[in-house]
Order: structure tokens, then C-alpha cells, then sequence
């Protein structure tokens, strides 16, 4: 591999790293590590898989609880709606997971399940209260 | 269990240069006497919806245009039983009786957007687009009152079966539904989007013969075989037609069927390629001919509409129910693919029935759906610092407006937008549903009165079929495609209409005009489906118009068209989608032609000649009915 080619693939993977970095699990001492902004950056969405290390299950359905923050910083007024998809395969969930309302801003969704290995991403779509105006948060994920 | 619908079918004989025929319907010897044919003469007639009549057709070929007076207006389906003809027009919307020397009419003041019709004994049934019902009316009730309705999403197709059940096909839910009328709701319901047996994408025509159900699977190319007592499908008929023009045995977007009494043949519709198949139900499935591979044809699939604004351009691929992205910005003329977004689903960002895209300023695309009411405005704006390459996570849903929740506190119905349009200020959405323009801002939120409704501009009461707009700095216009002219809207709400192009002797009479658009130096191109034209004018004063360049050309060469449809401004130029040939072509506003493309085709040279796929000859066809399971 010649220095410029080794170069190239090293930048790659770095300009790689800080893309994903934004979903990864990162030293916090908050339980809230995963996090994606709309795409319109009015609302952030944090989320954890439920259970003890919050991972990602290998092809098991799992459960999140998400957070939506509002600009600041308190619970937003939201309804949720979350889905998942591989846009490189161009196919989606092949189930679709129940959201349920939990407190002010906080929801757990039931039934993810990323049936494949590899890149998905995460969409979260947060409604108005009249539920005319719906945002997207997004993110990427690294399913085992 | 087992099935006796006829799995596949054969070829038999094509008739072609039948434009836009959409519908079809077999008149028995007793009716075609009281129409005024010749004594003894039976036979199909076909409805021709870009020339506006009904001819004769048989295998060998096209027959005599069947008189109507009055002349049809903007005619959509035909249906016939032993006594009566029946054709749905749409300028006004109407259902047109003809029953011997007396035409009467019914559906005034109902009817909205008439798109097909079924009669069974004194109850017909038609679907309406813009209603979003099937209308059940019983010329025996007191003044044909409607007797029966059922809730869809856009209604295309109605057939009764010898039950006198109604079936019908929902072209944008992507289902059909078996409905006793006199119960309540829509009825079963049978299939979901997609391409496996027992899914339908688009759903147009039905027929109900012996015990099975025929459909025209309009984004499958096919024709759908159900069996009418568990609602499972049987078979289908058909093969996908690779590059336009091939058939044999390949079908190309079928719109209508219907059978002869015997029902050895099966005449399909299928107004894209302008021509009727002729099919010999029964027989083996076809074989693989090798030719499902295109040489120099061009085979990407696009829509109605395209949008182009700065560096990008966006286009709609309905079999996928997604939106392309083309960056403009290359260091060739080519627009390249960067990324395609969408897919059928429920969500945001998932388009089950596409019907607009509109390119926004900030690279940004406004795409609505007719199915979940959706408009959603989509990020695609690649890292320019960087060579643009193609990407599948380039495109970021920033917004999602739900219209239907939108038009609700107004008591507005579900909204049906048609097309999009970017003012300079202003995202613009035509609805034939509420009879408006809708406005929203460039985040695709609705904008808003102080009262807290809605901003929206209403259409005048003569449009009949409004299909696209362009919009310039609060200056509309909007194609007419039914009533054969354009309509110029201002600010203040007032609106005049446009049935000519020019003036004098260098003038074009508009018959179906579709696409419209206003170029960068404020031209107007005018596309036209009936004569396949492209028209440039320049404004002058009082909305009158100098044209500039006409081209009405049908062909597979560079500069002519086969169902031209949405067009855009592109450049300093305006850019066509050339529907019927996949592609699209690039003009100056003085009328010359800049390219040709498609996805991975590319043309800067004007060709002589374009080779086609040859198919071979039509083998000779078993004339039985029946099961071949």
C-alpha cells in the first residue's frame, strides 16, 4: 500500500468514526448516551436500550425508552413515532415496533427489532399536539 | 383448494395507434343497433381518451369511430350492457346514458372526478378520484338517487359480479374490496402494495367473469387473476415490457379488459403504448425469450413530474414509490444520480402513492403522497468540498406535515394534492379534493391567516381537471387537462383562462395540456399529452402569448416524445419527462434540443436511429377457456 493510498483510508476511517459517533454509546455518567438531533436541530431525542448494559441484541426484538428534550433542555410536547431501516438495502423493520407514552416527553417502545447485521438507521418522527407538523431525528446504528 | 381461473394467457393480435386507450367495453348486436351501427354488427369499441372518442376494434385491427352527439367531453371509461352504453366524462363530470336515440345524464351536481363505471341491473356503480367514493346510484329510486357509497383513497376501477356483489380497486391504497352494497363501509378488502401474488401495486381496471376476478395491476404490468370466492389470486397474466413499445404477450401499464361473451379473448388497454392486446385466455405460462434484457432502450422508470431548482434535481419513480435525486452540479451536462429516498410504508418519509416533488431552495425536496397525505420536505444536499458521489444516506427527512390533520379544523376533506410548485416564496400544492392551492413555507409548514387557518388560494368553478402547476412570484398556472386549457391565477384571487397558445396564424389549440412551467427568463413550456407537444411562449401583455416553439413529434428519437408530462425548469432551459420512452429531454427556451438521459444514458448528439429489441412473432394461440392447473 503506497503512503498517499494508506493515507486516504486512514482519513476514510476517521471521517468514518466522527459519523457514527453521534449514536455510539459514549462515556457519560448519564444513563442517556445515545442521542440524535432533528434534523431541523429544534428537538434532541435520547434513547437507551432497555436492560442493564444497553446493547444491541444480535436478530432479538428489544425495547427503548427515548427522551425528547425540547430547546431547553425540558420535556417536549411529542407524540412519537419510530422506525428503522438499511438504506443500502433498501428495506425496513419487518415488524413495527408500539410506542407507549410514559411521562412528559419520555416514551418506551416495545418490539425494535434489526433482523440483520449491519449499518440501520434510527428515525424518530416527533409530532405537534395538533399533530399537523412532525420532525425527524436520525441516526445510525451498528446492528451486531 | 383448486382453481379454475385461467392462470395465464396468450398473446393473439395487438392494435395499435389507439391514443390513450383507456377504456373498453363489448356492445352486443341489440345495443349496436340502437346506437346506429350496422344491423348484426357486435363487437368491442375501445375509448381513445387522448382523441376523446369510442372506435370499433377487432383483431384485425381498428374499425369505424362510433358517432356520439354531442361530441364526448374529456371521455375517461365506457362501460355497456345489453340495452345501454355508458360513458364517464369529466367536463362536466358526468355519466353520459345512451340508450338508443336518448342520451340522458346522471351524476350532476355529484359526481367530481368520474373515473370508471359499472352498471348491473338497475344499480351503476362509479369510482371518483376526486370524491374518493364509489357512488352506487339505482335508476329505479326516485330521481336515480345514489342508494349506496363507499369510503377509498382514490376509487379506479368498479365491476359487479354475477352475485351482484361490487368489486372495486383502490388505486392508491393498493387494494381491491369485495362489497354487498346494501351493507356498510368499503367491504373486504384483499391485497397491500408490492409485487408477490396476492399484492397489487396501483390497481386500475376490474371484470368479474365465471367465477373469477381480472385486474389490471397497473405497476405490475400484469394482469391479476382472483378468485372470487376466497378473494386468492390464481394467477396473472403478462409480462413486464422491458423497454416501452414491446408487447406480445408483454404488458406495459393495462389500464381496462373486458371480455367477448364466449370469453376466448381478452382485450387489454393499455393507453401508455397507445394500443389494445388481444389475449386468448388459458394455456402455458410464457417462456423466457431472452429479450428482458434492453440493448440500447432505455429501461429507468419515471413518473409524472420532475423538479429542478439550482444544483439539484428531483424525480418521482412510482413502481418503487420513490423519489430520485440528481446533482446538476457535475463537471459534465449529465445530471448524476446521487441518492433515491422513499419506499411504500406508513410513516414519514415513505411514499405508498407519489404524486409530486417539488426541488426547494437549500437543496431541499417537498415531496407529497396521496395515500398518507403527506407533504415532506427532505434534505439532500451533498458535502460540496467533495467530488458528488452516490450516497443512500444523503437524504434527511427535516419535516413531515400530515394534511389531513391540516384541513381538518377548516372542515376541509382529505386533501389530494396533485402537484407541487416553488413560487420564489412559497411552496404551492394544487388539491382537486378542496378545490385550492395550498401555501406553505419552504420548511413545508402550512402558512397561516392571523385567524390561524390555513393560507389558500381557490380554484375557479370552470376548472375541470387541474393536473399541475407553476408558479412565479404569486402568479399561478395551472394545467386543465380535461377542460383543455391553462388558467392564470393572481394574488387577489382572480383567475382567467388560456384555450390557445399565440396568436393568429402562429397559434396551437391546447387539447390535453399536462405539465407547465415557468423558465428562468419567465418563459412558459407547455407540455401536451394528445399531440405530444412541447409549446414555449413568451408573455405579452394581458396574458396574451407569442409562441416561441412548438413541437408536436411522436417517436423513440431525440426531440420527439411519447407521452410527454411533467416539465420543469432545468438551467436556463426547461427539462421534459418524456414518460412514454423513461426518459428525459433537456430544450432551451428558443425551442432547441439540449440532450436526452435516463438513469446511466446519456445524449448530447441527436440520433437517426435507436435499436430496439425485435420480439418475435406471435405464435398461434389456442382459442379455449378454462383452468390449467
Amino acid at each position: 500500500m503506497t503512503r498517499s493510498l494508506r493515507s486516504t483510508v486512514l482519513i476514510m476511517i476517521g471521517a468514518a468514526v466522527l459519523a457514527f459517533q453521534a449514536c455510539l454509546p459514549q462515556p457519560s455518567e448519564s444513563m442517556w448516551v445515545r442521542k440524535a438531533v432533528t434534523n431541523d436541530g429544534l428537538l434532541t431525542v435520547w434513547w437507551r436500550v432497555v436492560g442493564e448494559r444497553d446493547e444491541l441484541p444480535e436478530s432479538d426484538p428489544f425495547d427503548i425508552e427515548v427522551r425528547v428534550d425540547d430547546a431547553s433542555g425540558g420535556p417536549a410536547d411529542v407524540a412519537l413515532e419510530m422506525d428503522a431501516e438499511m438504506p443500502h438495502h433498501g428495506h425496513g423493520m419487518n415488524v413495527r415496533p408500539v410506542v407507549e407514552r410514559i411521562g412528559p416527553g419520555r416514551f418506551l417502545v416495545k418490539g425494535v427489532l434489526l433482523h440483520m447485521s449491519g449499518r440501520w438507521e434510527m428515525a424518530f418522527d416527533l409530532g405537534d399536539p395538533d399533530g399537523v407538523r412532525w420532525r425527524r431525528a436520525q441516526c445510525t446504528v451498528e446492528a451486531p | 383448494m383448486i382453481l379454475d381461473c385461467p392462470q395465464h394467457a396468450q398473446p393473439v393480435a395487438q392494435i395499435e395507434d389507439l391514443r390513450g386507450a383507456c377504456s373498453v367495453a363489448f356492445v352486443t348486436s341489440t345495443l349496436a343497433q340502437s346506437l346506429g351501427l350496422p344491423e348484426g354488427a357486435q363487437g368491442m369499441i375501445v375509448l381513445e381518451c387522448e382523441r376523446g372518442v369510442l372506435r370499433a376494434v377487432g383483431e384485425s385491427g381498428v374499425g369505424a369511430e362510433l358517432p356520439m352527439t354531442p361530441p364526448l367531453r374529456a371521455p375517461v371509461a365506457v362501460a355497456a350492457d345489453d340495452e345501454a352504453l355508458l360513458v364517464v366524462e369529466q367536463a362536466p363530470p358526468r355519466l353520459r346514458i345512451v340508450h338508443g336515440a336518448v342520451t340522458t345524464y346522471l351524476g350532476d351536481a355529484v359526481l367530481r372526478k368520474p373515473v370508471a363505471v359499472a352498471a348491473h341491473g338497475t344499480l351503476i356503480a362509479v369510482a371518483d378520484a376526486s370524491l374518493r367514493q364509489v357512488v352506487v346510484f339505482d335508476l329505479a329510486a326516485t330521481a336515480n338517487a345514489v342508494v349506496a357509497r363507499a369510503d377509498g383513497v382514490m376509487p379506479a376501477g368498479v365491476a359487479f359480479d354475477a352475485a351482484g356483489r361490487l368489486w372495486w380497486t383502490d388505486s392508491a391504497a393498493h387494494r381491491v374490496h369485495r362489497w354487498v352494497i346494501t351493507d356498510p363501509g368499503p367491504g373486504e378488502a384483499f391485497g397491500e402494495r408490492g409485487a408477490f401474488p396476492g399484492q397489487f401495486t396501483e390497481p386500475t381496471g376490474i371484470v368479474c367473469r365465471d367465477g373469477c376476478v381480472y385486474i389490471c395491476d397497473h405497476l405490475n404490468h400484469r394482469i391479476a387473476v382472483l378468485d372470487e370466492s376466497t378473494g386468492r389470486m390464481a394467477g396473472w397474466w403478462g409480462m413486464h415490457a422491458v423497454i416501452p413499445r414491446q408487447g406480445k404477450g408483454r404488458i406495459h401499464y393495462p389500464d381496462a379488459l373486458a371480455f367477448t361473451p364466449d370469453g376466448t379473448r381478452a382485450f387489454v388497454c393499455e393507453g401508455f403504448e397507445d394500443r389494445v392486446q388481444v389475449l386468448s385466455p388459458g394455456g402455458p405460462a410464457p417462456i423466457n425469450d431472452g429479450l428482458s434484457i434492453p440493448r440500447e432502450g432505455v429501461s429507468s422508470h419515471f413518473g409524472p413530474d420532475a423538479s429542478a431548482l439550482g444544483p439539484i434535481m428531483a424525480m418521482i419513480e412510482p413502481e418503487t414509490g420513490s423519489v430520485m435525486i440528481f446533482n446538476l452540479m457535475g463537471s459534465t451536462l449529465a445530471p448524476a444520480h446521487i441518492a433515491t429516498f422513499g419506499g411504500s410504508g406508513a410513516l414519514p418519509g415513505r411514499y405508498p402513492s407519489i404524486s409530486s416533488v417539488c426541488a426547494l431552495p437549500g437543496e431541499r425536496v417537498a415531496v407529497v403522497d396521496r395515500s398518507n397525505a403527506r407533504l415532506d420536505v427532505i434534505s439532500a444536499s451533498p458535502d460540496r468540498s467533495k467530488p458528488v458521489a452516490f450516497d443512500q444516506f444523503l437524504p434527511r427527512l427535516v419535516a413531515s406535515t400530515d394534511l389531513v390533520a391540516m384541513a381538518r379544523p377548516i372542515g376541509g376533506k382529505h386533501p389530494l394534492i396533485v402537484d407541487l410548485a416553488w413560487d420564489g416564496a412559497e411552496l404551492l400544492a394544487l388539491d382537486p379534493a378542496n378545490r385550492c392551492v395550498w401555501r406553505f413555507d419552504r420548511q413545508g409548514a402550512p402558512d397561516r391567516y392571523s385567524t390561524g387557518e390555513p393560507k389558500r388560494t381557490d380554484l375557479p368553478e370552470g376548472m375541470r381537471e387541474p393536473v399541475q402547476l407553476a408558479a412565479s412570484h404569486g402568479e399561478l398556472v395551472v394545467a386543465d387537462r380535461a377542460g383543455g386549457a391553462l388558467w392564470i391565477g393572481q394574488l387577489d384571487g382572480s383567475w382567467s383562462r388560456i384555450t390557445e397558445l399565440g396568436r393568429d396564424d402562429t397559434s396551437v389549440k391546447l387539447v390535453r395540456p399536462f405539465g407547465v412551467a415557468i423558465a428562468e427568463d419567465g418563459s412558459l413550456a407547455v407540455t401536451e399529452e394528445s399531440t405530444d407537444g412541447l409549446h414555449i411562449v413568451a408573455w405579452g401583455p394581458e396574458h396574451s402569448t407569442e409562441l416561441v416553439s412548438s413541437t408536436q413529434a411522436r417517436g423513440i428519437l431525440d426531440h420527439q416524445f411519447w407521452l410527454p408530462q411533467g416539465v420543469t425548469a432545468f438551467r436556463d432551459g426547461v427539462l421534459v419527462v418524456d414518460r412514454g420512452n423513461h426518459r428525459f429531454q433537456a430544450f432551451g427556451t428558443d425551442g432547441a434540443w439540449r440532450f436526452t438521459g435516463s438513469l446511466g444514458k446519456f445524449y448530447t448528439r441527436k440520433r437517426e436511429q435507436v435499436r430496439q429489441n425485435e420480439l418475435p412473432a406471435v405464435a398461434p394461440a389456442p382459442t379455449t377457456t378454462g383452468g390449467d392447473s
